[in-house]
């Protein structure tokens, strides 16, 4: 089931790219080749591999039965995508917050959220992790590697 | 070129090799590949691709030093999770938990331990010298290459990576086509024109393809990890027995170690095979030559050896066509490509020409290195699997911080975080989909290469399609090719293969 969207969208995806590909603004000064001839031949390239997904997993679903299940595996983890959604949407608010706040802060901020779920109860441990290496980091790369880091309402 | 040459480019390797700032990055490299390798859940290509961002200013000697010690480094550290906790610290050390974790609970995890990284030991060493020998052949025959056949060899190169490091041909494929894709956007590099930009000013340039690597490895990575966490920790085996290997032991494991190490070299100079591979190979092999090998499964020494040997040399194999030829045989060393490209350098032929400072020197920094890495893995090793008690929640959060501290410091945007989000959710998605990403990362870091030289072959050729087709070398890489995407395709016809493990270093 999966295999079949992802042949399909894999598919959309090569006749989107083609389309992009043949709206390209054509200038072969100094180039006779010009700059689609490749990204064409990527395209063709994932288009065959989408048709050709779709048609192994309908190959695989004849021959069911004969595959281990992934659950079988002694490596398989039950899949939580909710938690990688909200890892994520966790994420892009540190990210929001990134320019506003500086990195400093908004990554203390970020690291004490993510530590206080997944380390649960150590309240100063978590709190002092997150402090400690936002700054120590911020620190280390706008004095020492003069690398510049959004630095927020802090004076750097 | 004479034996002599090559030992004066070994001992000139060593004057670089040993200057205090490069053998400190190598130390640290060879720490933090240790390190890497205990912790389960981040391979060598995701902290390889976390670092590169922070080695934007440095020079590229002692860089290259140390990521590619990372890269050696973490196969060393693999072993300990693999005995302690029965997780593979990265794919390759999968075949070491077979013998290694039952080792462990019988009580001789010392022993396990000691066999593994004595076997690196010897195997890396091995590796090295073969790759200080084959490189000048290697680099004598890249000379003849031209813009047709380097198109073909990267064509090679992908498609023998695209098919054999996940479980499906097209799945494989389609990774490496999506990375050539990835890599089209921005600038056409020799009309100026701009591709797929959708007037996004940001995209102008292209997409950093440290973006990429550091979203689909690491972002996916520490994802995973989440729901690992979900399913309750893994508590560590405290390391029993003594770190060393008696007589009796010794003799078991000296035979397989060398024939590890061989095939582990010569299956890592092959693109596409991996470490992997090379260790289910060096571990079948041993269990029909033992006569031990009725205990393989149990804990038989020889099956911690084998394996252990022959990931090891095999990262020193894929070396060989990395430094001669340019060309990645597999998800870490095209980031290690990624990293010679950030500085401006093209790995290959000329390189040993225009650099030899710099190859001999990151090529003899894998002798010391090694040295460096037996001692923190034999009588250090009790240190490091600390590692393993640290809170995974802690250590996944400081994994995320860190990868948007080097995105952030790229082009100092908020932009490329939000795409290290989008890239990291894909490389989830992927992994779930059973999607291998070192194609794509082939794809992504090769693309510019490739289009150059299909380009600069059509110019040469008036745009005559045959020179493709042309000259024993175009052909011979031609059928290896379509050899590699059809041989598994009937091999998987024929069962052969089946519960191949996603090889993503």
């Amino acid at each position: 089931m999966w295999d079949r969207i992802l042949g399909s969208g894999v598919v959309a995806l090569a006749l989107g790219y083609l389309f992009a590909t043949y709206q390209l603004p054509v200038d072969k000064t100094g180039d006779p080749i010009g700059p689609q001839m490749f990204p064409y031949m990527i395209g063709i390239g994932i288009l065959v591999c989408g048709i050709w997904i779709l048609l192994e997993s309908f190959y695989k679903k004849q021959t069911a039965g004969d595959a281990p299940s992934a659950r079988e595996s002694s490596d398989y983890v039950k899949s939580r995508p909710l938690a990688a959604i909200g890892v994520l949407a966790w994420a892009a608010t540190y990210f929001a917050l990134f320019e506003v706040l500086g990195f400093a802060i908004s990554c203390s901020i970020f690291l004490f959220g993510m530590t206080s779920f997944f380390n649960r109860g150590k309240w100063l441990i978590n709190g002092l992790v997150s402090v400690i290496f936002s700054f120590g980091i911020f620190y280390a790369f706008t004095q020492l590697l003069d690398v510049k880091l959004a630095p927020g309402p802090l004076p750097y | 070129m004479e034996f002599a040459d090559i030992f004066d480019h070994v001992l000139h390797g060593f004057t670089v090799a040993l200057q205090w700032k490069n053998i400190m990055f190598l130390f640290i490299g060879a720490l933090l590949g240790t390190v890497i390798g205990i912790m389960p859940g981040i391979g060598s290509s995701a902290g390889i691709a976390l670092l590169l961002p922070m080695t934007f200013g440095m020079d590229p000697i002692p860089s290259l030093i140390m990521l590619s010690g990372i890269y050696y480094g973490a196969m060393y550290g693999n072993t300990a999770s693999a005995v302690l906790i029965n997780t593979p610290g990265t794919a390759s050390a999968s075949m070491t938990t077979v013998d290694g974790y039952p080792m462990a609970k019988k009580g001789r995890g010392g022993a396990a331990l000691a066999a593994a990284a004595i076997a690196s030991f010897i195997a890396g060493t091995i590796g090295i010298v073969g790759l200080t020998f084959l490189s000048i052949p290697f680099t004598n025959f890249a000379l003849k290459f031209g813009p047709a056949e380097y198109f073909m060899l990267m064509f090679f190169a992908m498609s023998a990576v695209s098919s054999l490091t996940g479980r499906s041909v097209p799945k494989g494929l389609f990774a490496a086509f999506l990375g050539l894709m990835i890599a089209s956007v921005g600038m056409d590099l020799q009309t100026g024109m701009p591709r797929y930009v959708f007037d996004i000013p940001e995209l102008q340039a292209g997409i950093s393809f440290l973006i990429v690597i550091v979203g689909a490895f690491a972002v996916a990575e520490v994802l995973l990890n989440v729901e690992k966490w979900f399913g309750g920790k893994l508590e560590p085996i405290k390391i029993q027995g003594s770190l060393y290997l008696t007589w009796e032991e010794w003799k078991r494991c000296w035979r397989p170690i060398i024939r590890g190490g061989l095939i582990g070299f010569f299956i890592g100079v092959l693109p596409g095979a991996g470490g992997t591979i090379a260790t289910v190979i060096a571990y079948s092999t041993e269990q029909k030559l033992s006569k031990y090998g009725h205990e393989f499964g149990t804990g038989a020494i020889e099956g911690v050896a084998a394996p252990e040997a022959a990931n090891n040399a095999s990262t020193c194999g894929a070396f060989v066509p990395l430094l001669t030829l340019g060309i990645p045989g597999s998800g870490t060393t095209a980031v290690l490509l990624g990293a010679f490209i950030l500085y401006g350098l093209e790995p290959g032929a000329e390189l040993f020409v225009t650099h030899p400072d710099l190859v001999w020197g990151l090529i003899d920094s894998m002798y010391i290195g090694n040295v460096f890495l037996i001692i923190m893995n034999l009588p250090l090793i009790g240190v490091f699997v600390r590692v393993l008690y640290l809170p995974p929640g802690v250590l996944l959060s400081i994994i995320l911080a860190v990868a948007s501290v080097g995105i952030y410091s790229i082009n100092n945007n908020t932009t490329d975080l939000y795409l290290l989000l989008f890239f990291g959710a894909m490389g989830y998605g992927f992994r779930k989909l059973q999607i291998p990403i070192p194609p794509l990362i082939l794809g992504l870091v090769l693309g510019a290469l490739m289009e150059n030289s299909l380009r600069q072959a059509l110019i040469i050729s008036n745009g005559n399609l045959e020179v493709f087709v042309t000259g024993p070398i175009c052909i011979t890489l031609l059928v290896m090719s379509i050899a590699a995407i059809v041989l598994p395709v009937i091999g998987s016809r024929m069962k052969i293969g089946r519960g191949r493990a996603l090889d993503d270093e």
